[in-house]
C-alpha cells in the first residue's frame, strides 16, 4: 500500500510537469532559440549561431509597425476603457432604464468574432465603395470614412473591446454596497468626495486591470492589421511576423526576431499591471449589505439610454446588417443609397452556394472537431492542475502555476510559430493534421481556463473532502463524489469558455493548417485575399450566427466572471 | 438497539509538525484511554487543529509516533503513515462540512457506502442513528436547508454511523449561540459514553472543556503544558500559565517571603501588599505568581473604622455586572491590584466608586511558578 502512495505522488506530478513542459515551454524555446540561429534548426538544414536576425528590427517597415502597434493599442484601448466604464457604471450605479439590457449590451461583443466584426467595417467604411460612403456621399456629406487607416484600427479595436472594462469595474462597483458611501457620508464627505476619495480609488486597479488585458490582446491582435491594413499596407508588429512568416522566400528567424520583440512588449504590459496593482486588490471587500445607492439621472436618463443604444447600434446592429447586406447581394457593385436597399438586387443564391461550398463545410467539420477535442482534453487537464495547486502539498505546485499562467505573455503568432517547430520535426505525425492545432490552442487558452477553474476549485471548503476522506473515501472516490459535484458549474462554464475560445480563434492557428485542415476562422481570414467580398461576407455571416448560436444556447453557463 | 464500540486508546508520542522552519507543535505526547473523552484547550494558534489533523491523518507530522488500539497509524521512524481513509477516524468539522448537493440521509450514508455495506444495512444504520440524534423528520432534506444545530447534528451523525475507532471534535460548538450551545454539549457528552467513543475535543472555551472532558490537555505554543482529569487540573494546576486558562482571573507577580507554620508569606510586586497562603509552590521556572479564581474572594462594604483581618484588599469598585446566577466586581485596590470577584450569593450594594474589601482565605491562594519544571 505504501508503495502504491509513493509511486502515485510522485507520477502523477512528474506526467503533469512534462505535458505541461511539452505544452508551454518547448514552443517558446523553440522561438527564442531559431531567433538567433541562421535558418531553423531540427528541420533537415543545418544551422548555426546568429545575431543578425536582429536586424529585422531596425527595418524601416519593423519600425514603422512597432510604432502602429503602440498607437493603436493606446488609442483603442483608451476608447474601449472609456465606453466601458460608462457602461458599467451606468448599469450597476443609475436609475437607466432597462437596466439589464445595459448589462447584455456590455458583454455582447465578447461573443462576436473579432474577425467578422472587421470583415463588416471593412464592408462598411472601407474605401468610396463601402455602404457608409455610399450614403454619405447620397447626402452630400463633405466627407469620407476611411477605416483602413490607424484610425480605423483604433476604431474596430476600441469597440470590440468593451466587455473586459466592463465586466471588471462592474464588479468593482457592484462591491462597493452603499454602507461604505455611507460610512463615508457619516465621516463628513459629501457626494463628490466620496466618489473621488472612495469610489475611485476602489474602482480604480479594476480599471487599470483591464487596460492592461485590453492592450495585450490589441498587441497582439491579427485580424484588424490583415483585413483593414492588409489592402494598403499598413502593418503592425504582430502582422509583420505573418507576412516574414508566409512571404515567398519566408524569413522564419526573422519573423522568430521580430516576435520576441512583440513578445517584450506584452510582457512590460504584464510586468506594469503586477507593478501598478501591487496591494491593490480590493477584490475580496466584502459588503455584506448587498444594498447598492443608485443614482438619479432625471432626464439624463435619455441621454444616457441614448449613448447605450447607439453603442449597440454601432457595435451590433450595423455590422450585422452590413453582413446580411453582403452575403445577400447578387452584385457586389453598388451605384448609391437606392440601390444599396433595392430589394430586387438580393439573392440568396450565392448564400446557399456558400452552405454547400466544400471548403466552407470542410473548415465547420474542422473547426467543431478542434474546438470539441480542446474543450474536453483541455478542461480534464487544466482541471488537474488547479486540483494540484490548490488541494495539494504536492512539491512542484509553484511551478505548476507558474506554467499554466505564462501563456498570458506569448503573442499568438509567436506561439503558433513554436508549436509548429516543436512538432514539425518530432516522430509524432501531427503536422498536417487537425492536432497540431489543438496543440496551439491548448497552451494559448490555458491561463484563462486554469484560472476560472481555480476559483472555482478554490469556492469549495477544504474540510468538505477532508470529511469523506475521513469516512473512508479514496482521494479518487472523494474528487469524483464529492468534490466534482460541487464544482459542476464552474466545470461547465470553463469547458463552454474554451470551446468558444477554440472557435473564434486565428492568431493560434495561423502557420499551423494545411489546405484540409482550415479551420472555419482561418478560412475567414484567407478568403479575404483571394475571394470576392460577397464570399467574405457571406462566410463572416455563416460563423458569426454559429457563434451567437452556441452562445446562446450556452447561455445559463456563461459567468459574468468570464 | 445501541451497539457499543469496540473503543480503542490513543496514544502520541513526541509529535512535532513544522510548516517550513515554522514549529507548529513540539513534541507532545498525549494519552487517551479506551472510551474515554480528552479535551485540548488552549489559545487560538497553539496547535490545537494541527494536532488533530495529525491524528485523523489529514496532516503528516514531522516527527513521532501516533497509535490508535495500540496499533502504530503513524511512526516517522519505521517510515508508517497509514491514509486518513483507511484510519477509521470520525471528525466533526468546526465548519460541519456537510456536503451542499446531497440530502441529510444520503451525508449520513456515505460512510457506509464507501464500506460497500449492503443497502438494507446501509438503510438500517442511517435511520437508527439519525432517531439518535433527532432528525428522523429531515431525512430527506436538502443539507443546505438545515439550521446551524442541525448541520452539527448530520456532521455528528455521520461520523457516529461509521463506528469510528476514535471520533474528533474541532471546535464544534463554536459557531452556534449560546443556548444552542449548552444543549448540543450536555447531547454530545450523552452520545459519547453512552457509544463509548474515545474522543478528541478542541475547545478554548474553559467552562466547555471542564464539563466534557475526562481528561484535559492544556496547550501553549505547541506544547502540553498539564494533562489531568478536570478536577486535578481545576484544583491543581502546575503552572500560572495553566492557571490563567483554567480560570484563575487573578495572578499577581511576586516573591515568597517567607515559610512559617500557618502559611507563606507572599509579597506583590510594585506594591507593599502581603499575601499568605498554605500552598508551597512547585518546582518551576519564570518566578512565581500569586492565582486566585474570582469566586474565591469574599467581597464586602468597606467602612473605615473596621478592622481588616489579613489576606483582604482594600479598593473601589470600578464596574459591577449583574450576571444572573452571580454578580461580576472589578475592584482597583489601593496597593494598586485590579481584581475581577464573583460574587454569587445576594447582589450587594457596591455601585462603582464605592469602597469594598476582598478577602481570599490562604487555602485558595495558590503560589505557582509560570512554567512548571517538566
Ligand atoms: N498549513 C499551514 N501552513 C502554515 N502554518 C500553519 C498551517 N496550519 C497551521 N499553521 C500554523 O500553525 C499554528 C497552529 O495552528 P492551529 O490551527 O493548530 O491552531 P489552533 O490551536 O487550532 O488555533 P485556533 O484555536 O485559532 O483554531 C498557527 O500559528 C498556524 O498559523
Ligand atoms: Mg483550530
Amino acid at each position: 500500500m505504501r508503495r502504491a502512495t509513493v509511486a502515485e505522488r510522485s507520477a502523477v506530478p512528474v506526467l503533469v510537469l512534462v505535458t505541461l513542459f511539452v505544452l508551454v515551454v518547448v514552443p517558446i524555446l523553440m522561438v527564442v532559440y531559431t531567433a538567433f540561429r541562421d535558418a531553423v534548426p531540427f528541420s533537415g538544414s543545418e544551422s548555426n549561431f546568429t545575431l543578425s536576425n536582429f536586424g529585422a528590427l531596425f527595418e524601416e517597415k519593423t519600425v514603422s509597425a512597432a510604432i502602429n502597434t503602440v498607437i493603436v493599442t493606446i488609442g483603442g484601448t483608451l476608447m474601449a476603457t472609456a465606453i466601458g466604464c460608462i457602461l458599467a457604471w451606468l448599469a450597476a450605479r443609475t436609475d437607466i432604464p432597462f437596466k439589464p439590457l445595459v448589462h447584455v449590451v456590455g458583454i455582447l461583443p465578447l461573443f462576436i468574432s473579432m474577425l467578422a466584426a472587421t470583415v463588416t467595417w471593412a464592408l462598411l467604411g472601407a474605401g468610396n465603395s463601402a455602404y457608409l460612403n455610399i450614403i454619405l456621399a447620397d447626402l452630400g456629406a463633405p466627407f469620407r470614412i476611411e477605416m483602413r487607416s490607424l484610425a480605423g484600427f483604433i476604431f474596430v479595436e476600441g469597440l470590440y473591446h468593451v466587455p473586459y472594462p466592463f465586466l471588471l469595474v462592474y464588479a468593482a462597483l457592484s462591491l462597493i454596497t452603499s454602507d461604505i458611501e455611507e460610512a463615508a457620508a457619516v465621516h463628513g464627505a459629501n457626494q463628490f468626495q466620496t466618489t473621488m476619495k472612495i469610489i475611485f480609488p476602489v474602482v480604480l486597479p479594476a480599471i487599470l486591470g483591464s487596460m492592461i488585458l485590453n492592450a495585450v490582446m490589441m498587441v497582439e491582435n491579427i485580424a484588424v492589421p490583415q483585413i483593414l491594413g492588409g489592402p494598403v499596407g499598413l502593418e503592425t508588429l504582430s502582422i509583420r511576423v505573418y507576412y516574414l512568416m508566409n512571404r515567398i522566400p519566408s524569413s522564419p528567424t526573422q519573423a522568430s526576431a521580430v516576435a520576441l520583440l512583440l513578445a517584450a512588449i506584452v510582457f512590460a504590459l504584464i510586468y506594469a499591471q503586477n507593478f501598478v496593482l501591487k496591494g491593490r486588490d480590493y477584490r475580496t471587500i466584502s459588503g455584506k449589505g448587498a444594498q447598492q445607492k443608485v443614482m438619479s439621472l432625471g432626464n439624463w436618463r435619455y441621454v444616457a439610454a441614448g449613448f447605450v443604444v447607439l453603442y449597440f447600434t454601432v457595435a451590433i446592429v450595423l455590422p450585422m446588417l452590413a453582413l446580411l447586406l453582403g452575403a445577400l447581394r447578387a452584385n457586389a457593385y453598388i451605384a448609391n443609397t437606392a440601390a444599396m436597399f433595392d430589394v430586387a438586387q438580393l439573392s440568396s443564391d450565392r448564400l446557399l452556394s456558400i452552405t454547400s461550398d466544400s471548403e466552407v463545410i470542410n473548415g465547420l467539420k474542422n473547426s467543431l472537431v478542434v474546438a470539441f477535442v480542446t474543450c474536453v482534453f483541455g478542461t480534464g487537464f487544466f482541471f488537474i492542475l488547479a486540483y494540484i495547486v490548490h488541494r495539494t502539498r504536492i512539491p512542484g505546485r509553484k511551478v505548476i502555476e507558474y506554467i499554466a499562467m505564462m501563456p498570458l505573455a506569448i503573442p499568438a503568432t509567436l506561439l503558433a510559430m513554436g508549436v509548429l517547430w516543436a512538432w514539425i520535426g518530432s516522430p509524432i505525425p501531427v503536422y498536417g493534421t487537425i492536432y497540431i492545432i489543438i496543440l496551439s490552442f491548448l497552451p494559448r487558452f490555458m491561463p484563462q481556463a486554469f484560472r476560472a477553474l481555480s476559483s472555482s476549485v478554490m469556492q469549495v471548503h477544504e474540510d468538505l473532502e477532508n470529511a469523506a476522506l475521513l469516512c473512508g473515501a479514496t482521494r479518487a472516490q472523494t474528487v469524483w463524489k464529492v468534490f466534482l459535484p460541487l464544482v459542476r458549474g464552474g466545470v461547465v462554464s470553463a469547458a463552454f469558455l474554451l470551446f468558444v475560445l477554440s472557435l473564434r480563434e486565428v492568431g493560434g492557428a495561423l502557420f499551423l493548417y494545411t489546405t484540409n485542415t482550415r479551420v472555419l476562422s482561418i478560412v475567414v481570414f484567407e478568403s479575404y485575399e483571394n475571394g470576392s467580398w460577397d464570399f467574405v461576407a457571406g462566410v463572416s455571416l455563416l460563423y458569426t450566427v454559429l457563434l451567437g448560436g452556441i452562445t446562446l444556447l450556452g447561455l445559463k453557463w456563461l459567468r459574468p466572471s468570464l | 438497539m445501541v451497539r457499543v464500540i469496540d473503543a480503542m486508546s490513543i496514544r502520541i508520542k513526541g509529535l512535532k509538525k513544522k510548516f517550513g522552519s515554522f514549529v507548529a507543535v513540539h513534541g507532545v505526547d498525549i494519552e487517551v484511554p479506551e472510551g474515554k473523552m480528552l479535551v485540548l484547550l488552549g489559545p487560538s494558534g497553539c496547535g490545537k487543529t494541527t494536532t488533530m489533523r495529525c491524528i485523523a491523518g489529514l496532516e503528516a507530522p514531522t516527527e513521532g509516533i501516533i497509535e490508535l488500539g495500540g496499533q502504530p497509524v503513524f511512526d516517522s521512524q519505521r517510515r508508517i503513515n497509514v491514509p486518513v481513509n483507511h484510519r477509521n477516524v470520525g471528525m466533526v468539522f468546526q465548519s460541519y462540512a456537510i456536503w451542499p448537493h446531497m440530502t441529510v440521509t444520503e451525508n449520513v450514508a456515505f460512510p457506509l457506502k464507501m464500506q460497500k455495506l449492503p443497502t438494507a444495512e446501509v438503510e438500517e444504520r442511517v435511520a437508527e442513528i439519525l432517531r439518535i440524534v433527532g432528525l428522523e423528520q429531515f431525512r430527506d432534506r436538502g443539507a443546505t436547508s438545515l439550521s446551524g444545530g442541525q448541520m452539527q447534528r448530520v456532521a455528528l451523525a455521520r461520523s457516529l454511523v461509521m463506528r469510528p475507532a476514535v471520533l474528533l471534535f474541532d471546535e464544534p460548538l463554536s459557531n452556534l449561540d449560546a443556548r444552542l450551545r449548552d444543549h448540543l454539549r450536555v447531547e454530545l457528552r450523552e452520545l459519547q459514553t453512552r457509544f463509548n467513543i474515545t474522543s478528541v475535543f478542541v475547545t478554548h472555551d474553559q467552562s466547555e472543556a471542564l464539563s466534557l472532558a475526562d481528561q484535559i490537555a492544556v496547550m501553549n505554543t505547541g506544547r502540553v503544558l498539564q494533562a489531568d482529569d478536570p478536577v486535578t487540573i481545576y484544583q491543581n494546576p502546575h503552572s500560572s500559565v495553566v492557571a490563567d486558562f483554567i480560570g484563575y482571573r487573578n495572578i499577581f507577580p511576586g516573591a515568597v517571603r517567607q515559610g512559617g507554620d500557618d502559611g507563606i508569606l507572599f509579597a506583590l510586586d510594585e506594591s507593599s501588599f502581603e499575601l499568605t497562603s498554605v500552598h508551597p509552590p512547585p518546582p518551576g521556572e519564570g518566578g512565581i505568581f500569586a492565582c486566585v479564581r474570582p469566586e474565591d474572594f469574599e467581597i464586602e462594604a468597606h467602612r473605615p473604622d473596621q478592622p481588616v483581618k489579613p489576606n483582604t484588599f482594600i479598593g473601589e469598585v470600578t464596574s459591577a455586572s449583574f450576571m444572573g446566577s452571580y454578580t461580576q466586581y472589578r475592584v482597583r485596590s489601593t496597593t494598586g491590584q485590579v481584581i475581577d470577584v464573583f460574587h454569587n450569593r445576594a447582589p450587594l450594594d457596591l455601585p462603582p466608586g464605592s469602597p469594598a474589601r476582598l478577602h481570599v482565605a490562604p487555602k485558595s491562594v495558590l503560589l505557582l511558578p509560570m512554567r512548571s519544571a517538566s
